[in-house]
């Protein structure tokens, strides 16, 4: 957007904040304080409560509590937070799941579209991007797409975009390429050196992330229910807005706790399920909740916000500067399983090889209503995991809870099928 | 020894009677803001028209969209696995594709060869194509699903109408009352919309089993004729369609 339309539409939307301001203390759906109540004060891992708590206070960002060092926002798993880390900076993923955000971003974008494009748009509302230095929207969906011009007249956007296929011998050239020009505007903006040394430095630490998420990962696995899902996937929503190395101090706490549980834990007698599809992001977790009642754990999951984000670590084959960026791209672009790119047949192998590894019981592939293309390839995934044997379950739901009755009879009646 | 099952549905309550895999007394209530005395109700007519004590009764299962409210009950399992039980039995224990129509479900139920759903997919959380959506139809004729049912079989040339969201397809009835359209053409149209949006639930699911036509929604000679047709494939309809639930619910006691 230019510069004289830009001030007009941020006038424009300031008019309708403004509306808005002293009704909204807090971003949260109402409701997920007292279910982080029920989670704590049912949990023996002491350390969650850092987890929970992080996610409360840092979810708007009104208090980040990290002085001199500038945020940069940044949406989806497709933006390399260690070029971010390099640059002096501090990411903060963006990706909103608040229901509360989204009923406020109808006031801007339609509300027949995507529940976490208008939930990040209506965090505008709550004063979320204020703290945040630049926001890095990647070429995901169409979505996020125009999401970038929206918050281009409060926020410098940078705009990270590639070819929609996750082809990597295809591709990588390309990657680096943009990846290359990102630590260049940062170098510039931060007036800093992103260099060779820099950008190993900032991998040693979110590989060190990977590491304890794998531990947590195949503990979880191997020991369903030693942490619940609701727990785990407040434990990876947490790292959204922590500092990789801080995040990382409290995970190995908490595994080091879980580990010792782990010894003495009767043994799980529910279902353990794959969950696949949309992530699964701080506070939406209705579908946890719902698992949780019923007795089953999801043992392992595909999304964006959990394994997806932290599963893989940055191999680095050439420890040149373009090398270390093109084993970056590997990391979140090649490996990327969101459904923008051209590539279903790897989330299927994906799918398949965690299944079995894990010997699990179902799949649900989670769909968060009107992303499309989450949606286009369900019909593809039913038929293809059905006919290996896996059973599946689609489920489409919102940020909303007013289908937690309906979408609690399909998970049971699915449960009751695997009997 | 009985078995007792009861569906609590979001229209009718119905219970089942069941004694060796028969159903020997049946009844149905319209389900009330409190669906634990209608599910009360509906035991006690069922236990007095087959004049038994429920003490004679093995155990109670619930289902339905009310199963948890029905604190009594033995156990409460899902409307899926109660009415793909209920028909795999009807069915002379084979596997066949269940198509059930009740007041705010549309379920398509893939019915395995040991009686348990294999699959299924049910309407989204609004009750586009639903008994719903028919008996707000029928509003707008002024009459009951019935009355519909019957004035849609009197049709020669049904209109088609692209809506099954009753917000819409009012609006679109409404329109076409207006052109002095015959109103059996419009009800039969309506009939269709459904028809079309359950056979392409059918094609989802992809299941070449013989089909089981069961629900409320069953009880309508219209409905299951638009569904013959647009899916070309057989349908029958079991003798007390609406209670194919309940009854799931009564035999699975006895598993």
């Amino acid at each position: 957007m230019d510069r004289d339309n830009a001030r007009y539409m941020k006038d424009e939307y300031l008019k309708i904040i403004k509306t808005y301001l002293g009704q909204l203390q807090t971003a949260h759906t109402p409701d997920i304080s007292p279910a982080i109540q029920r989670y704590t004060q049912n949990s023996n891992l002491k350390s969650l409560s850092f987890f929970y708590d992080t996610l409360l206070k840092r979810s708007t960002f009104l208090d980040y509590g990290i002085p001199k060092k500038p945020i940069v926002g940044y949406f989806c798993n497709l933006v390399p937070e260690e070029v971010i880390y390099a640059a002096g900076a501090v990411g903060v993923r963006l990706c909103s799941s608040d229901d509360v955000c989204a009923r406020l971003g109808e006031e801007i974008i339609p509300g027949d579209f995507c529940s976490m494009i208008k939930s990040s748009c209506g965090a505008l509302f709550t004063r979320r991007y204020d703290n945040l230095d630049l926001v890095v929207v990647p070429a995901a969906c169409d979505g996020k797409l125009k999401l970038a011009e929206v918050l281009s007249p409060f926020k410098e956007v940078y705009f990270l975009d590639f070819p929609r296929d996750s082809d990597y011998l295809k591709n990588a050239e390309i990657w680096t390429q943009k990846y290359s020009q990102f630590a260049e505007f940062l170098r510039k903006r931060y007036n800093a050196r992103v260099n060779r040394e820099d950008l190993l430095n900032a991998c040693k630490l979110t590989n060190k992330r990977t590491d304890i998420f794998r531990k947590i990962y195949s503990l979880r696995a191997s020991h369903p229910g030693i942490i619940n899902a609701f727990d785990y996937f407040a434990i990876a929503s947490a790292s959204f807005v922590c500092e990789a190395n801080i995040w990382s101090a409290y995970a190995e706490k908490l595994y080091k706790e879980a580990q010792y549980l782990a010894g003495n834990k009767p043994d799980f007698k529910g279902k353990k399920i794959l969950l696949a599809g949309s992530s699964i992001i701080f506070p939406n977790y209705k579908i946890l909740d719902i698992l949780n009642e019923l007795g089953c754990d999801i043992s392992a999951d595909t999304t964006c916000s959990a394994y997806g984000r932290m599963y893989d670590p940055v191999e680095i084959d050439e420890d040149t500067q373009d090398g270390i960026l093109r084993a970056l791209s590997l990391k979140y672009i090649a490996a990327s399983m969101c459904p923008c790119f051209l590539g279903i047949d790897k989330l299927i192998d994906r799918i398949v090889e965690i299944f079995r590894e894990h010997s699990l019981n179902g799949i649900i592939y989670h769909n968060l209503r009107l992303c499309q293309v989450f949606e286009m390839q369900s019909f593809a995934l039913r038929h293809i995991l059905k006919d290996k044997g896996l059973p599946f379950l689609f489920i489409k739901t919102d940020l909303s809870k007013e289908d937690t009755g309906q979408i609690k009879t399909r998970i049971e009646a699915f449960l009751e099928m695997m009997r | 020894m009985f078995s007792i099952g009861i569906d609590i549905g979001s229209v009718a309550t119905k219970c089942a009677l069941v004694k060796d895999g028969s159903l020997i007394a049946s009844s149905i209530v319209k389900t009330g803001s409190d669906t634990e005395r209608s599910a009360e109700q509906a035991l006690s007519e069922a236990l007095k028209s087959a004049q038994i004590k429920e003490a004679d009764a093995a155990l109670v299962i619930s289902t339905g969209y009310g199963r948890r409210t029905f604190k009594r009950a033995g156990k409460a399992i899902t409307e899926i696995s109660a009415v793909a039980c209920g028909a795999y039995v009807l069915y002379g224990k084979k596997s066949c594709l269940v198509i059930d129509v009740g007041g705010q479900d549309t379920k398509i139920v893939d019915v395995g060869k040991t009686g348990q759903a294999a699959d299924f997919l049910m309407n989204d959380k609004c009750a586009a194509g639903t008994g719903r959506f028919l008996e707000m139809m029928s509003s707008v004729f002024e009459t009951d699903l019935e009355g519909l049912s019957e004035l849609a079989l009197k049709s020669g040339n049904p209109v088609v109408i692209n809506s099954t969201c009753s917000v819409f397809a009012e609006s679109e009835v409404v329109s076409l009352i207006s052109h002095s359209i015959k109103r059996e053409d419009i009800a039969a149209g309506l009939f269709n919309a459904i028809a079309t949006r359950i056979d392409s639930m059918i094609k989802q699911i992809g299941c070449a089993n013989p089909i089981l036509f069961c629900g409320g929604g069953a009880k309508s000679a219209a409905l299951w004729k638009s569904l013959k047709r647009i899916t070309g494939r057989e349908i029958a309809v079991p003798e007390n369609p609406q209670f194919v639930a309940a009854y799931g619910a009564a035999l699975l006691c006895s598993y």
